[in-house]
């Protein structure tokens, strides 16, 4: 204060009495505002009217229910009656495994792309019109009694006995006709094993009981619903507990898939020359060799004779040494060893041949008599109908098809080009998609009649083993949709089949009767499905429909999930020489380069095009997210001067694609491959339009759809597309950087330690947490991992993590708890790598060794990020947790500026909410692109009533599942048991839940006898950057390598 | 400066600050006294209240006082889950298909019933979303000698009610009020004394 003015201080006066009363009128004014419009909102809390006598413990617990979707069972989590989480069924018995689609399965539901209704659509002439279901049953009760031979079903391979029944009894009675297509579907192995048994079925590759598996282009880790996985992994590990030993596993493909890259050794050989090496491989084991039943038959020989080992390897240009070497290998674990064939290299025109000539091989090493590939649990692979949709098409284009109902296949967008199904529709007198939205197809239909989401409807679906499973609603539908069985059911009794006609009866008394308000027994149901299928499953329980016995059979099923039957008949042994046919004249390679066309692991055949889930997960192998590229050999793709994300025309003669370059590592430097399932153009706001269709580029030839071994060429356009890759760095350099534990089985069996070896560091200055009691901890087992990224969508349902989109991949704001880095290992190298191992080099992606790691928040114990958070936001707990606390975040991202982990995750947008004005919408396009992502109802039906959903400007990150260790403490308090350890089991968290493998481990480090303390006490097991002392929770078991030839 | 504007500003700061503090007092969930009218009048007092026998007019003793229901008997889930959940209707139809028929209230309920709609109750406890509060791991929390940490008896080993620790003597309000103010500082009063021996992690309450 200026000296001068001390004198002025008479003048105090100076603020007057009136401007003191308007001062203090103003403060009073606006404190009245002030705490008249902050108070908290009054909220309403709405009781049941009458609850339900079986809800009496309140709907606050987390309910579960058995279902099957797509053909797997698996387990719902319900609150409030609204699924929030899918997950393996534990109980499932038919080895049925679950893909990235059943995990999303939410999205789908949730989905407010969803047509609403029953539409009008005509064809896509003026703006569709609602209709209704009474207008499309007469309709279509009408119509199927006038066209009779001419009506035609044309639906997805996914069916159950109940559907076929009501099928057969449609087209007994009406002429309908019933046509399969299934995009994935390959004829190959069907092909392959009809003509050496005579049927159809193949049988399971038993993966636990192999020593030794030999992948020719196998993807059973890439199609995860195979449930192969499971078994795959119980011999990965190299100490096993039952003293098994560990397997080996020996992959020959052209694109490095997910299975590929859990090889043990992988050779590249281009699909459409994997059949005449394994031709080779059969050759040199049978008759160089004579190993195996099969060394005295003639006929094998002869047909083997063109495929001499050295001449195969001279054309497929791999080292005759390398097959010889393979062959020995196989011979000497005969009886121990199974050769897996199939995946995308089956479309091949030589599929069929590869599939026959792995056939031979699994004779000749006696899989089948070892029981390695099971003859008792074999099953009919999805049907292809190439040949039949072409048939149709055909008979479509003649005249001869006058209803085309459509089930849950979208041929226009993903049928061979040659068959034009939308002009061949074009000529049907009236098409009904039964389909769940406007799609491809159904723009061209005449009505769009929605078919309900398989967790809102009734069915059954039978499963490998002898398992029949029920189909449990378990939510009402959300829009004003029906069931496919509840359609074709109704359609029944239209045309009088007496069991449709009985359903139908008894649904409409039971819409006749109201419900006694808090009667003990459950109403029965109005849906007409649940009606038609008990009466189709009291036969097959034994029971007469309507008794308490067959009531408490039905619960049974319903609760456990599947029913057992009697095991299929064994598939047969003796080879027909049929199969034998298959190998003489392969169809000639391509002598340029080589397309294939393979399904990526989320989207798979794009059915689910408007998932944000799984256009968000990294694809595990090129990391890209948000539609797909061109994968080129690194040789090839420097050589044309590419730069990751430049436009390339790919020409494949009878159709043309346009698709970013993507330089995918250990690729064949002949093929090429591109994604399929991507690139819809009518699936709804979330994935119309994302990523290049590939589909147009699959060749329909002798009713067989290719979509691999395909001649094509590629053209470097100008302009580049960013890819949304979700990763920055492909290679790592284990000798600086030792962040993923990886050895060899040689290795690891002179030092058990050997690949966990770090970086020295110095003394902690920070004094260590006593943990008294509990402390969570978390074990990954990186040789049971195979980086298949379900723990990254059962993160993201369980703690509402949001999609951020393909702006925000693109921007670094990606939002995943969880992800699994990819990395090449650099090979040792004598002077050490220098900075240039970052861009890839040669000598490391032509043949990569890939990691996988799953990364998350460790934990860590001196946390770098507790330390410098100005709010003290993020802290640690007594029990080992690094807890987040929203409520107290202001955002400064100082804490994942210090992360090492990189697992910090900022709220840039308000994804949760739709809270911006619609000036905020229109003038910043990344806010209206979030909305639609995350907020439009009722999207928000799917989030965890047990998580916060964050707000803009807060830090988060994995919370360990929080709320499921609250969940456990509430309950042992409950439970009158103590707190301070939890037993093995407990606590579960979503990414463990989802793990098909085994591979992550979670419990209280401190309790006694805990699994999750041996495996972090465990010789292979690595706590990441020991040498700056963080000391993470999270302990990861070397990745072991089988090198023992 | 000019000395005449110094007050001014001193004064200006001070209702800066208040301004700030009321806004501040506003927005946290201080609801202390706050008792919303419902959709209909449910006395408490009549339904959980102390019996008081008297001689009426006809010189009928007869129960001016309440019933002394037990909270659970409708709050069913207090001891079982995270919330105590308000009853549906039809545990008022338990008693009111035979009882209370003349009775304004029991008329609207009974509408509402006949309606098939839910009654749109008020919340009055209502906390922040961002608060997991169990009832459950608070009603059977228990000490080492296996005595409940909320308080069943007093001084003087007389029953008293453990949900009066929160939410007072409902059984004596004619129309609920909230008794404390439920913010974090009261939370932390009862989770930070030694006996209690309860988590005062942020994660106990925030997810």
């Amino acid at each position: 204060m200026n000296p001068n003015e001390t004198s002025a201080r008479p003048e105090l006066s100076a603020v007057d009495r009136r401007e003191f009363l308007r001062l203090s009128g103003t403060l009073a004014a606006a404190a009245a505002l002030a705490s008249a419009g902050c108070q908290p909102p009054q909220e309403a809390t709405i009781p049941f009217h009458d609850m339900p006598e079986s809800l009496v413990d309140g709907l606050g617990p987390a309910r579960f229910f058995h279902t099957v979707l797509d053909g797997s069972p698996v387990l719902v989590k319900t609150r409030e009656g609204r699924p929030i989480l899918l997950a393996p069924s534990p109980n499932d018995g038919s080895g049925r495994g679950l893909t990235l689609r059943h995990h999303a399965a939410l999205m789908d539901l949730y989905d407010p792309d969803r047509a609403r209704g029953p539409l009008s659509v005509r064809r896509g002439t003026g703006a569709p019109v609602a209709s209704s279901w009474s207008a499309v049953a007469s309709d279509v009760a009408s119509r199927l009694k006038a066209a009779g031979r001419k009506a035609v079903l044309l639906r997805g391979p996914a069916s159950g006995p109940a559907l076929g029944a009501a099928v057969a009894a449609l087209s007994e009675r009406s002429g309908l006709r019933e046509v399969v297509w299934s995009p994935l579907g390959s004829d190959a192995a069907r092909e392959a094993w009809t003509r050496a048994f005579g049927s159809g079925r193949v049988a399971r590759p038993r993966l636990d009981r192999a020593d030794l598996v030999v992948g020719l282009g196998s993807e059973f880790l890439d199609r995860p619903g195979d449930g192969l996985e499971k078994d795959f992994a119980a011999r990965r590990s190299p100490d096993p507990a039952d003293g098994r030993g560990m397997s080996r596993f020996v992959q020959l493909e052209g694109r490095l898939t997910l299975t590929g890259a859990n090889a043990d050794r992988r050779i590249r050989v281009r699909d459409s020359q994997l059949a005449a090496v394994a031709a080779a491989l059969a050759h040199e084991l049978v008759v160089v060799r004579k190993v195996g039943p099969l060394a005295a038959d003639a006929a094998v020989a002869r047909a083997l004779a063109p495929y001499a080992a050295d001449v195969v390897a001279r054309q497929a240009g791999v080292p005759a040494s390398v097959l010889t070497g393979l062959a020995a290998e196989l011979a000497a674990a005969s009886g121990r060893a199974v050769v897996v064939a199939g995946g995308s290299a089956s479309s091949a025109p030589s599929g069929p041949a590869l599939e026959a000539a792995a056939l031979l091989l699994n004779l000749a090493i006696g899989a089948f008599d070892a029981g390695l590939l099971d003859r008792t649990d074999a099953e009919e692979p999805y049907a292809g109908g190439g040949a039949a949709l072409a048939a149709l098409a055909e008979e479509m284009r003649a005249g001869k098809v006058e209803l085309l109902l459509v089930a849950g296949v979208n041929p226009v967008y993903d049928a061979p080009v040659s068959l034009n199904f939308a002009e061949a529709l074009a000529k049907i007198p009236w098409v009904v998609s039964l389909n769940d939205r406007l799609d491809e197809t159904s723009l061209l239909a005449d009505v769009l009649a929605p078919a309900s989401h398989p967790l809102e409807c009734w069915g059954d679906v039978s499963l490998p083993r002898g398992f029949v499973a029920i189909q449990q609603p378990v939510i009402q539908p959300l829009f004003d949709t029906r069931g496919l069985l509840d359609l074709l059911v109704d359609w029944g009794a239209a045309v009088d089949d007496p069991a449709a006609v009985a359903a139908v009866a008894a649904a409409r008394a039971a819409l006749a009767k109201p419900p006694l308000p808090a009667s003990a027994a459950p109403p029965p149901s109005p849906s007409v499905a649940w009606h038609y299928l008990r009466a189709a499953w009291a036969t097959r329980l034994g029971h007469e429909a309507g008794t308490p016995a067959f009531d408490a059979a039905w619960n049974e099923v319903l609760r456990s999930g599947s029913w057992q039957g009697p095991a299929p008949a064994a598939v047969g042994t003796g080879l027909a020489p049929a199969a034998l046919a298959l190998l003489a004249g392969l169809p000639p390679a391509p002598s340029g380069l080589e397309l294939q066309l393979y399904p990526p692991i989320a989207l798979a055949d794009g059915r689910a095009g408007n998932n944000g889930w799984l256009h968000e997960l990294p694809d595990p192998i090129t990391r890209i997210t948000w539609g797909g590229a061109l994968s080129i050999a690194p040789r090839r793709f420097d050589e044309m001067k590419l730069r990751n994300g430049d436009l390339v025309e790919v020409d494949a003669g009878h159709a043309k694609v346009v698709a970013p370059a993507y330089r995918h590592a250990g690729m064949h430097d002949d093929e090429v491959a591109l994604p399929l399932g991507l690139g819809r153009t009518a699936c709804g706001a979330i994935g119309a339009g994302v990523g290049p269709n590939a589909f147009p580029l699959r060749l329909l030839a002798d009713g067989r759809v290719l979509a691999a071994g395909l001649p094509v060429t590629i053209r470097k356009l100008s302009g580049n597309e960013p890819l949304a890759l979700a990763q920055g760095s492909d290679v790592i350099d284990r000798d600086r950087r030792p962040l993923v534990p990886v050895t060899t089985l040689t290795a690891y069996e002179k030092d058990a330690k050997a690949g966990t070896e770090q970086v020295e560091g110095g003394p902690s200055i920070w004094p260590s947490h006593p943990y008294p009691n509990a402390r969570w901890a978390m074990a990954i087992d990186l040789s049971r991992c195979n980086g298949c990224g379900k723990c990254v969508i059962g993160c993201q349902a369980e703690n509402n993590v949001p999609v951020v989109g393909r702006h925000g991949i693109l921007d670094g704001r990606e939002m995943s708890w969880m992800r699994v880095d990819r990395y090449y290992d650099a090979p040792k190298k004598d002077g050490r790598w220098d900075a240039e191992v970052w861009d890839g080099p040669l000598e490391v992606v032509e043949e990569p060794l890939t990691l996988f790691t799953p990364m998350l928040c460790q934990h860590c114990e001196n946390a770098p990020c507790e330390t410098v958070c100005p709010f003290v936001a993020t802290m640690h707990s007594a029990d080992g947790l690094n807890q987040q606390v929203y409520n107290r975040c202001v955002g400064t991202r100082y804490c994942a500026n210090n992360c090492p982990f990189k697992v910090r995750r900022f709220n840039f947008w308000e994804y949760g909410k739709k809270q911006e004005s619609a000036l905020m919408r229109a003038l910043e396009p990344r806010i209206k692109r979030n909305a639609e992502l995350n907020t439009r109802v009722p999207m928000q039906m799917k989030n965890n009533p047990e998580v916060t959903v964050r707000s803009r400007g807060v830090m988060e990150k994995c919370s360990f599942c929080i709320q499921r260790i609250r969940a456990a403490t509430s309950d042992a308090t409950r439970g009158g048991r103590k707190k301070d350890h939890y037993p093995d089991g407990a606590v579960v968290p979503a990414c463990m839940e989802a793990c098909p493998t085994g591979a992550i481990t979670f419990g209280d480090v401190n309790a006694p006898g805990a699994k999750v303390a041996a495996l972090a006490a465990h010789p292979r097991a690595m706590k990441l950057l020991e040498s700056v002392g963080v000391k993470p929770a999270v302990s990861y078991l070397t990745k072991v390598r089988n090198d023992k030839a | 400066m000019n000395g005449r504007r110094m007050p001014v500003r001193i004064l200006s700061l001070l209702l800066a600050a208040g301004l700030a503090g009321s806004l501040a007092y506003g927005l946290s969930n201080a609801r202390k006294g706050y008792e919303p009218r419902q959709p209909i009048l449910f006395r408490h007092t009549r339904m959980a209240g102390v019996p008081v026998w008297q001689k009426d007019a006809k010189g009928e003793m007869v129960n001016v006082g309440g019933f002394g229901i037990p909270c659970v008997y409708c709050h069913t889930m207090a001891y079982k889950g995270r919330h105590s959940t308000v009853p549906s209707t039809a545990v008022c139809m338990n008693c009111h298909t035979s009882v209370g028929l003349n009775k304004e209230w029991v008329l609207k309920m009974k509408e509402y019933w006949d309606r098939g709609e839910p009654i749109p109750w008020v919340k009055v406890h209502d906390l922040p979303d961002f608060v997991y509060y169990d009832h459950s791991a608070h009603l059977n929390a228990k000490d080492e000698k296996g005595e409940p940490k909320i308080p069943v008896k007093d001084a003087e080993g007389r029953r008293i009610n453990p949900c009066e620790a929160c939410h007072g003597k409902v059984e004596q309000e004619e129309i609920v009020r909230v008794q404390v103010n439920f913010n974090m500082q009261w939370c932390l009063d009862c989770h930070r004394k030694p006996e209690m021996k309860a988590p005062t992690d942020c994660v106990a309450c925030h997810r």
